[in-house]
C-alpha cells in the first residue's frame, strides 16, 4: 500500500510543480503563431508537444509545415514522412511531402520499379501498421464467432450460410496475417532517415578520416543500415553505400 | 615489269655462278689495312678490310676498344677479269679515331667466309699527342693528352672538344663546345656527322653561322681559334659515359702563294685547297646515380633549377561550374621530363585531366623552358572548398638536393546554385516542374487523435487480448461440440442433468396458474417428473402406486415418503374435490413442492 502510494508520489508530484500545458491548447496557439507567421516560435510550440511523448498524423504534419515555412526542408520532409507513417491516405500530407520532395538538391534516380509492384506496394502500406493489427484482430474474432456459429446450430441452412462466410473469412486472415508479419519485421529492422544538415559528405568509413563516398544534400532520404559509435551507415534507393555522422540524419 | 627485272636477275646471277665455280680455285685472302700509321690523337684514320676472291661480305664483330668508329662501315665490291682469270675483291672500310696515345693495335679480326675461319694481319698505329692544349684533359681525364705537346708539322689545325664538367647525375645538362684551332686559313669545314653518345640525349645549341675567329697560344704556338658546335647532353643513366670523338672536314688555304704557276700545279686548280679530315677529341663524362636518400615520390627525373607560378582563374564560384588552375614550371634543365602527378581529390571535387604545354629554347647556352598543366576543377559542395596542392620535385645538382615546388593552398568559394525555380530543363517531369512553382496546403486545424510517441500494437496487451479471446471462442466453441456429441447420445443421463431445471420450469409455470387446475397438476407433475427423470423412467410410465414402492428401492426415509405421497394427494385432491381442513393451504404448497425436490434429490 505504501509502495503504491510512493508511486503515485512519484507519477504526480513533478506533474504538479510544473504542469503540462495541454496538447489541444499548444496546438491552438502554435496555430496562431503560424498565422502570424512567427514560424520559428510555431516550431517550438508543436515540439513541447512532442516533448510530451505524445503524437499525432496532424502534428507532425504542421510542425513540417512550419518548418517548410522556415526553409528547413530536411526537418519539414523528415516531419512529413513522420506523418505519412501515421495517416497513409492523407491526400495532404502526400501533396505537401511532393511538393517538399522537389526542392531537394539530390536527384536520386530510384531503380524501376513494376506496374504490378506499385500496385503491391499501393496495398501494403495502405493501411498504418496500427490499423493493420486491428484489422488482423478483428478478422480473428469475429472469424472465431463465425466459426462457433457454424459449429453450435443445427439450423442447416444458416449453417451453409455460416460456411461461405467462414471461408471467406480465412482467406481474409491469410492475406491479412503474413501481411502485418512482414511489415511489423520491416518496421523492427528498416529504419529510414532524411538528411538534415545541408549537405553531409558519406564516407567509407565510420570515421572523419575515411574517404568521402558522395555528397548528400538536405532532404535526401537513405535507409540505415546500421549504426556504429555516432555513425550512421546508409544506403541510397540507387544502392550507393557509405557513413555519415548521426547528427545529419533524422529517422523517420 | 618485275618478271623482267627477275629475267635480268636470274641471268646475271648465272653469270655470277659461272665465275664462282672459277674463283672456287682462288684462295680467299683477308687483310686489313689502315692509311697511315703514324698520326695524332686529334686525326682519323681510315681502316679498309679487304676481302679477296669471297662471295660475300662476311659479318664479323668489328672491336675497337681503342678507337671510335666515326663513320661506317663502307662497302665497296671490285670484280675483274684478266686473261680468263676472276680477280674479285671487296672491301669495308670504316673512318676511325684513336681515343688514346701510344702505340694501338687494330684487330685482328676474325671472319668466317663459306665455313672456313679467317683472320686479319694486326695493325699497329702509332698515335703521338697532339697539340691541343692541357685545358683539354679537363674533360677527357686520362683519354686526352697532359703536359707538353710536341708540336708536329700536322698539328696546323685540330679540333677541341670541351666539356663544361665532368661529373654529373643523370637529368644535368653538360655542355661540350667543339672549338676549331688553326694556323693557317680555313676556307670551309663541315662536321661529317654528330658524335654518337649513347645514354645521352643531346640538344643541339644554336652557335653563330659565321664563327668569331679569336687569338690564343697554346704551347707558345698562336691559334685563331673558333667555336663551331655547341651541343648540350643529358645523360639518362649512371655510369662512364663517352662522348665519341666529332669528325669534322677542313678545307685549308694554301698559304704558300708563290706564283701562280704554283698554285696552278701544286695547289688546287679550282683554288679549292687541301683537305683534312679531323676529328675532335671523346670527352668522358662521370655519371652519379641521384641520390635516393630524401627523394620525395613526385620526383620523376628532372633536374636543373625551376621556379613554379600557379594562377587561379576565379575565387567565388557556383557549384557545377568550372574554376581553372594552371601551375607554369619554369626553369633550365630537362624540360621533357616534366611531369605534374595529378594530385588526389576530394568528393566535393572532379578534376578534368589536365591540358600539357611544353616549350624549350635555349637560354645562354643551357635548356631551358616552361611547362604549363592547366587543371579544371569542378565543385559539387557548397562552401569553402581548398583545391588540391599541386607537388613538382626536381634534384638541384648546383645544392646537390632535391627541392619540392608547391603551388599552395588555394581555397575558392562556393556558392550555391542558382534557385531550382528557373531550371525546367532535365531532371524534372512536368508534374514536378507544376510541383515547383505551387505552395504548401495549410495546416490540419484538429490535432486527431494524439497517441503515444512510437507506440508499437505489438507492445499493447490488447492485441494479445483480442487473439486470446478468439482462440478461447473456438476452443470453446470445439470443446462444447465434442461434449454434445460425447454426451447427447446418453439419454438417461440427460434427462438427470435436466431434471432439476424441469422441475423448477413446472412449479413456475404453477405459480402462474393460481387457482385454476393446472396449478395443482404443474406441481404434482414437478414432482413426478423429477423423480422419474432422475431414475429414468418415462414419466406417462410413473404410476403413482409406483412412486412409493421406487422411492423405497433408493432408501429414502419412510417419512419423506409419506410427505410425498400426502403431496400428491393433496394436489390430486385439489384438482378434483375441495380442500380438507388438516390439508395444506395452496400457498404452502409450492415453499413445499421445492423442499421435496431438494430431499429428493439427495436420494436420487
Amino acid at each position: 500500500m505504501t509502495k503504491l502510494f510512493r508511486l503515485l508520489v512519484f507519477l504526480f508530484i513533478p506533474g504538479m510543480l510544473f504542469p503540462q500545458e495541454h496538447p489541444d491548447s499548444l496546438f491552438q496557439r502554435a496555430q496562431q503563431q503560424y498565422d502570424a507567421e512567427q514560424y520559428s516560435k510555431a516550431v517550438t510550440t508543436y515540439q513541447k508537444i512532442l516533448n510530451q511523448n505524445i503524437e499525432s498524423a496532424s502534428l507532425h504534419y504542421n510542425l513540417g509545415n512550419a518548418y517548410f515555412r522556415q526553409g528547413e526542408l530536411g526537418e519539414a520532409i523528415l516531419h512529413y514522412e513522420k506523418a505519412k507513417k501515421l495517416a497513409p491516405r492523407d491526400a495532404d500530407i502526400d501533396y505537401n511531402l511532393q511538393v517538399a520532395r522537389v526542392r531537394i538538391q539530390d536527384r536520386i534516380e530510384p531503380p524501376e520499379s513494376s506496374f504490378l509492384m506499385k500496385i503491391f506496394n499501393g496495398i501494403k502500406y495502405w493501411l498504418t501498421l496500427q490499423e493493420l493489427a486491428w484489422t488482423t484482430g478483428f478478422l480473428f474474432l469475429s472469424g472465431s464467432i463465425i466459426f462457433g456459429g457454424w459449429w453450435l446450430l443445427n439450423h442447416s441452412r444458416l449453417k451453409n450460410f455460416l460456411l461461405y462466410g467462414l471461408i471467406l473469412w480465412i482467406i481474409g486472415i491469410l492475406l491479412v496475417t503474413p501481411l502485418l508479419i512482414s511489415r511489423t519485421i520491416e518496421s523492427v529492422k528498416e529504419r529510414h532517415g532524411i538528411v538534415l544538415s545541408g549537405e553531409v559528405a558519406a564516407r567509407s568509413g565510420p570515421q572523419n578520416l575515411s574517404t568521402e563516398v558522395f555528397v548528400l544534400h538536405e532532404g535526401t532520404r537513405v535507409e540505415v543500415e546500421s549504426i556504429q559509435n555516432q555513425w550512421y551507415q546508409i544506403r541510397l534507393i540507387d544502392g550507393k553505400e557509405g557513413w555519415i555522422p548521426a547528427n545529419a540524419l533524422g529517422i523517420i | 615489269m618485275i618478271s623482267r627485272f627477275l629475267r635480268i636477275s636470274l641471268a646475271f646471277s648465272f653469270a655470277l655462278l659461272l665465275t664462282q665455280t672459277q674463283s672456287f680455285a682462288d684462295d680467299v685472302q683477308v687483310s686489313a689495312s689502315v692509311d697511315a700509321t703514324d698520326i695524332t690523337i686529334n686525326e682519323q684514320i681510315q681502316l679498309v678490310i679487304e676481302l679477296e676472291n669471297a662471295d660475300q661480305f662476311p659479318s664479323f664483330n668489328l672491336n675497337l676498344d681503342k678507337f671510335a668508329i666515326i663513320s661506317g662501315p663502307a662497302k665497296s665490291s671490285n670484280f675483274q677479269w684478266i686473261n680468263g682469270k676472276s680477280f674479285s675483291s671487296k672491301k669495308i672500310s670504316y673512318t676511325i679515331a684513336p681515343l688514346e696515345t701510344g702505340d694501338l693495335k687494330i684487330g685482328p679480326f676474325e671472319m668466317m667466309i663459306d665455313g672456313t675461319r679467317y683472320t686479319t694481319n694486326q695493325i699497329t698505329v702509332h698515335v703521338a699527342k697532339g697539340s691541343r692544349p692541357p685545358s683539354a684533359s679537363r674533360s677527357g681525364g686520362d683519354v686526352s693528352p697532359e703536359g707538353e705537346s710536341q708540336s708536329s708539322s700536322d698539328d696546323v689545325v685540330f679540333i677541341k672538344a670541351t666539356a663544361d664538367k665532368s661529373k654529373a647525375v643523370p637529368g644535368e645538362q653538360v655542355t661540350v663546345t667543339y672549338e676549331i684551332y688553326t694556323r693557317v686559313s680555313i676556307r670551309n669545314y663541315s662536321i661529317e656527322n654528330l658524335p654518337d653518345a649513347v645514354g645521352f640525349w643531346k640538344e643541339d645549341i644554336a652557335t653563330p653561322k659565321n664563327p668569331k675567329l679569336t687569338q690564343e697560344v697554346v704551347n707558345g704556338i698562336r691559334y685563331s681559334k673558333a667555336t663551331i658546335k655547341k651541343i648540350a647532353y643529358f645523360p639518362t643513366q649512371s655510369g662512364t659515359l663517352t662522348i665519341t670523338p666529332m669528325p669534322v672536314v677542313v678545307e685549308i688555304q694554301s698559304s704558300r702563294r708563290r706564283s701562280l704557276f704554283d698554285d696552278f700545279f701544286n695547289g688546287d686548280p679550282f683554288g679549292r685547297g687541301a683537305t683534312k679530315r679531323l676529328v675532335s677529341n671523346p670527352i668522358k663524362i662521370d655519371v652519379k646515380p641521384l641520390p635516393t636518400d630524401n627523394q620525395p615520390n613526385t620526383f620523376t627525373g628532372t633536374v636543373g633549377q625551376f621556379t613554379m607560378a600557379s594562377t587561379l582563374d576565379t575565387n567565388i564560384v557556383k557549384i557545377d561550374e568550372a574554376v581553372g588552375l594552371d601551375v607554369t614550371i619554369t626553369g633550365t634543365g630537362n624540360i621533357p621530363t616534366v611531369t605534374l602527378a595529378n594530385p588526389e581529390v576530394p568528393a566535393s571535387l572532379e578534376m578534368f585531366d589536365p591540358e600539357i604545354e611544353k616549350s624549350s629554347r635555349v637560354d645562354g647556352g643551357k635548356v631551358a623552358g616552361n611547362v604549363t598543366y592547366q587543371y579544371v576543377f569542378i565543385p559539387r559542395k557548397e562552401g569553402t572548398v581548398d583545391l588540391p596542392t599541386i607537388r613538382f620535385a626536381y634534384y638541384d645538382p648546383d645544392a646537390r638536393r632535391y627541392r619540392t615546388l608547391s603551388s599552395g593552398t588555394k581555397t575558392i568559394k562556393v556558392l550555391p546554385q542558382e534557385q531550382r525555380q528557373q531550371i525546367t530543363g532535365s531532371g524534372f517531369s512536368r508534374e514536378e516542374v507544376k510541383l515547383l512553382n505551387m505552395d504548401i496546403r495549410y495546416l490540419k486545424t484538429n490535432p486527431g487523435q494524439l497517441r503515444q510517441a512510437g507506440a508499437r500494437y505489438y507492445a499493447h496487451w490488447s492485441f494479445y487480448a483480442v487473439l486470446l479471446l478468439s482462440l478461447g471462442i473456438i476452443g470453446g466453441c470445439t470443446g462444447y461440440r465434442y461434449w454434445l456429441e460425447e454426451w447427447g447420445q446418453d439419454a438417461a443421463y440427460m434427462r438427470r442433468r435436466e431434471a432439476m431445471k424441469r422441475a423448477n420450469q413446472r412449479i413456475k409455470s404453477a405459480e402462474a396458474h393460481e387457482d385454476k387446475p393446472e396449478y395443482f397438476s404443474n406441481l404434482s407433475r414437478a414432482i413426478l417428473g423429477f423423480i422419474g427423470d432422475k431414475t429414468n423412467i418415462a414419466e406417462n410410465a410413473l404410476q403413482r402406486k409406483d412412486v412409493t414402492v421406487l422411492l423405497r428401492d433408493h432408501a429414502l426415509p419412510d417419512e419423506t415418503i409419506t410427505e410425498i405421497e400426502r403431496f400428491l394427494d393433496r394436489c390430486d385432491a385439489g384438482r378434483f374435490a375441495p380442500v380438507g381442513q388438516d390439508q395444506l393451504t395452496e400457498e404452502e404448497l409450492v415453499p413445499k413442492a421445492k423442499s421435496l425436490i431438494q430431499t429428493l434429490n439427495q436420494y436420487l
